[in-house]
């Protein structure tokens, strides 16, 4: 099973200093600063919010064996997933890629009365400006959108192309429901849901990145820069206040907020950032001197830390350090 | 026949012909008479209410119970390109709804669920409208006699006075006479045309099938559905028992696709469903009596009843989605001598307890004794009495009407609580009589040795038409003969590939 393969991957790093309660936040893509310092700790931004809809039942009950038993064999293929830099796309680029099919398949035959597949009047309203603006060539469209999607799901693991390509719904022909479809390949409802999600993340990153070579898809995304969308908006707040200078104390005041949330906007903006902001707050030889002890130590544990440090930092210090190691990393 | 009607018909819909009752229902309609039309179930009776939306100027309200169905028509309107239309339900937002409800102008028909009309705001906006026709559709549930009694109906006599007693129409697929009147009457005494057709159905004929046990009824399900080949709706009393069945089809007849659908299911899969049904990929249904409203697809050549509804004009509604088309089609009921349980225990579950409405008039006198005089919500509530959202409303209702409850607060005079008691506890006795003798009525037709399609219309007509085929077991007929058409299965497509170019090259 997907998703327990998917735990087991997530709890190897995480098992040891957080409860499993933060697998389920990561999966289900809290927008905590919590849940997005873990993701970073722990190198697991690209499971972040790739299950939405995960049941904490059905989660609790995977999760209760798998925190046990150490060790399990996580190397099973792991299907693509970037859900830091997608999770909050994948929905509207899915449901307008559904659309759109139905659309452009009805529409070559001439059919225009059928049920849209979704009745979210965003999604709806979506499809129906990119109809108005681009009608005169849908054919282009079609052909376009039958391409690229035939090229990008050839990539993919069989199961992942049959799943997805089953979903749709065109003309004289309605896609399959999660339950169909998990009964048709032998595989979890569950699972169903995760190996759509990774061929979307697969299609957002070729779309992304070479925009040139599939345009059509390309076009199905959302255009602002992901990376600011996926700080949560209250942290962003803090970013902006503090870019006109305003002190902690001052931003905490304004907005009604403890000093300690003000400072957990700060950790979460620099998971991403990396020392724009933080440089502020800790000197690059102090983030030194507490990464080398993390390291030393082998632990991410503040707590851990700032006792081998005799008190030396405070605890916001130390997940500054710890927010900045994936930066010092990269540039070493 | 009326040309401007027909032109409008032929223009609106593209049909050439109207059904049975629907010109005579239009006709009265556009006099601006109040008119009440039963027409049977799947016959056509939107029409009589879209057309005049379409044709005239002036709002049409439609009130419905069904919101699924509600959704479906928008869906099926907006389809057809008819845009001013939109519906007030609880499916929708706060957002949406306060949306839809500042633009009422921009809709030429706006359907609405009878508790929206509790809106004093909603009220208001309709008051500034000019409403040429207002709806009530399945205006059966206003009375108690009917098969689906809902209180929030009986509060539309009101609505209609507060909206200026615009003309009225009425209209169901079923109705005894005894609940014809009764709908006269609580609409508030309105003078009405009476337009009646009769319900029973010429193609169909009527099976029932004792079996013993569990086993034994899949069996002769699974005989049933290779004998008929053809697009089928199995009805059942639970969720589970409709998405086992389907299981359990599905593994022994590869060959004929079946999937289940219920109301617990999310509105995207029910969509997808049965839209499945209608294109021909689905030929078998497993499902609760949330499927068929609104379901419009002509070839159904077989309902079986796993579990029979508690009364028989659910049952008939049900076996009504059989052969629109006109073709010979089947009804079998697979009957085991338990079965009764079911509708019995659901009968309980529909209306409060004594024992729970002497409980919350305790609950809410220590409230009132208290000082706390606002209405607990309905999540305070049943923290401390077991009641259902159902019961719940029911009673708020009932209180309402006897000045327990005004507006958001309770009003305590020990009399009037006394009486309160005393009268509910009757009328839910009356209620649960009432349904089961229903249950019985259902029963004596299953037991009965007399010809079945006499025997289930007689209440509802005075004169049933003879069968067109087959009639009925008790008249000696069999399906041992039965020819099956076999309809075009579509093809299937093997590998995504194909499909992917079937979808969009093709
Ligand atoms: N005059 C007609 N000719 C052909 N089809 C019709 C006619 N009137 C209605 N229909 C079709 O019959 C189906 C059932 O109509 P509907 O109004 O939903 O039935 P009801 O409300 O009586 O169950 C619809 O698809 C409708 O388009
Ligand atoms: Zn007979």
């Amino acid at each position: 099973m997907l998703l327990a393969s998917i735990i087991i991957h997530a709890a190897q790093p995480i098992r040891q200093e957080r409860s499993a309660a933060s697998i389920y936040h990561l999966l289900q893509g809290k927008r905590s600063a919590q849940t997005l310092q873990d993701a970073h700790m722990y190198g697991l931004t690209h499971l972040f919010g790739i299950y939405p809809k995960l049941s904490r039942q059905v989660f609790d009950k995977l999760a209760a064996n798998i925190m046990q038993e150490e060790g399990q064999d996580i190397k099973k293929n792991m299907p693509y997933f970037n859900g830091m830099a997608y999770q909050s796309q994948t929905e509207p680029f899915l449901y307008r890629l559904l659309l759109l099919v139905q659309l452009l398949s009805n529409q070559t035959k001439g059919e225009n009365r059928y049920i849209p597949v979704t009745d979210n009047p965003a999604i709806q309203h979506w499809i129906k400006q990119l109809y108005r603006q681009e009608q005169h060539r849908l054919d282009d469209w079609r052909n376009g959108v039958y391409e690229e999607l035939y090229g990008l799901l050839e990539e993919l693991p069989q199961i992942q192309a049959e799943l997805f390509v089953d979903r749709l719904t065109g003309y004289h022909h309605i896609g399959l429901t999660t339950v169909q479809l998990a009964e048709k390949y032998h595989v979890h409802d569950t699972d169903v849901l995760l190996y759509q999600t990774s061929t979307i993340h697969h299609l957002l990153q070729h779309a992304e990145t070479d925009t040139a070579a599939f345009p059509h898809l390309a076009a199905l995304m959302d255009r602002p820069q992901h990376k600011i969308r996926s700080i949560t908006s209250t942290a962003q707040k803090t970013r902006t206040m503090l870019e006109r200078g305003m002190s902690v104390e001052q931003i905490a005041l304004v907005r009604g907020l403890t000093e300690n949330t003000i400072k957990d906007h700060i950790v979460e903006i620099t998971w991403l950032d990396g020392e724009a902001l933080s440089s502020k707050f800790i000197s690059d030889t102090d983030a030194a001197v507490i990464l080398e002890c993390a390291m030393q130590a082998g632990t991410n544990k503040l707590k851990q830390i700032h006792a081998l440090l005799e008190g030396k930092y405070d605890y916001f210090q130390i997940r500054l350090a710890l927010a900045l190691r994936k930066e010092q990393e990269v540039k070493a | 026949m009326n040309a401007d009607l027909q032109k409008a018909l032929q223009k609106f819909y593209g049909y050439d012909n109207f059904r049975t009752g629907q010109e005579e229902i239009l006709e009265s309609v556009l006099k601006n008479r109040h008119t009440l039309g039963v027409l049977p179930t799947g016959t056509g009776k939107s029409i009589c209410y879209q057309l005049p939306a379409f044709m005239r100027s002036g709002q049409v309200i439609v009130v419905s119970p069904l919101l699924s169905l509600m959704e479906d028509q928008v869906k099926q309107l907006r389809a057809r390109g008819f845009k001013r239309v939109a519906a007030l339900n609880s499916f929708l937002d706060y957002e949406d709804k306060q949306q839809i409800m500042r633009k009422l102008q921009n809709y030429d028909l706006l359907y609405v669920s009878p508790e929206m009309l509790q809106n004093d705001y909603l009220i208001n906006r309709l008051q500034s409208l000019h409403i040429q026709l207002f709806v009530v559709d399945e205006a059966h549930c206003i009375s108690q006699w009917g098969q689906e009694f809902r209180t929030d109906y009986l509060r539309l006599a009101e609505v209609i006075r507060n909206l200026g007693n615009p003309p009225v129409l009425a209209l169901t697929g079923t109705a005894t006479p005894e609940v014809q009147v009764d709908i006269q009457h609580l609409l508030g005494d309105l003078d009405m045309d009476k337009h009646i057709y009769p319900m029973d159905r010429e193609n169909i004929s009527y099976f029932i099938r004792e079996v013993q046990d569990q086993q034994e009824k899949n069996e002769t399900m699974l005989a049933l559905l290779r004998k008929i080949q053809a697009p089928t709706i199995i009805y059942f009393s639970s969720r589970n028992m409709a998405e086992s069945t389907a299981a359990i089809i599905r593994a022994n007849m590869p060959d004929m696709p079946c999937a289940y659908y219920h109301g617990g299911m999310e509105n995207e899969d029910r969509i997808l469903i049965q839209q499945q049904f209608l294109s021909g990929q689905l030929q078998i249904i497993c499902c609760t009596s949330a499927f068929g409203m609104g379901v419009d697809k002509e070839d159904v050549r077989l309902i079986i009843h796993y579990h029979l509804p508690s009364d028989k004009e659910s049952f008939i509604q049900e076996v009504g989605r059989a052969g629109r088309d006109g073709e010979e089609s089947v009804s079998v009921v697979l009957y085991s001598p338990g079965d009764w349980q079911i509708p019995i225990h659901l009968i309980e579950q529909d209306l409060p307890e004594q024992d729970s409405i002497q409980q919350m008039l305790r609950f809410l006198y220590q409230r009132v004794k208290a000082g706390q005089l606002e209405l607990p919500s309905y999540e305070l509530l049943i923290q401390h009495i077991p009641i259902s959202e159902t019961q719940w409303r029911f009673l708020l209702y009932q209180m309402e009407k006897h000045d327990i409850v005004k507006g958001n607060h309770l009003h305590y005079k020990a009399n009037a609580w006394k009486d309160f008691l005393d009268q509910i506890e009757k009328f839910v006795g009356n209620r649960k009589r009432h349904k089961l003798k229903q249950l019985q009525r259902m029963k004596e037709w299953v037991y009965t040795d007399s010809c079945r399609r006499q025997a289930l219309f007689a209440d509802f007509q005075s004169e049933v038409r003879p069968a067109k085929g087959r009639c009925c077991d008790n008249c000696g007929d069999t399906l041992a003969d039965w020819q099956s058409v076999l309809t075009n299965v579509q093809p299937e497509h093997t590998g995504w590939r194909e499909q992917l170019y079937h979808l969009l090259q093709q």
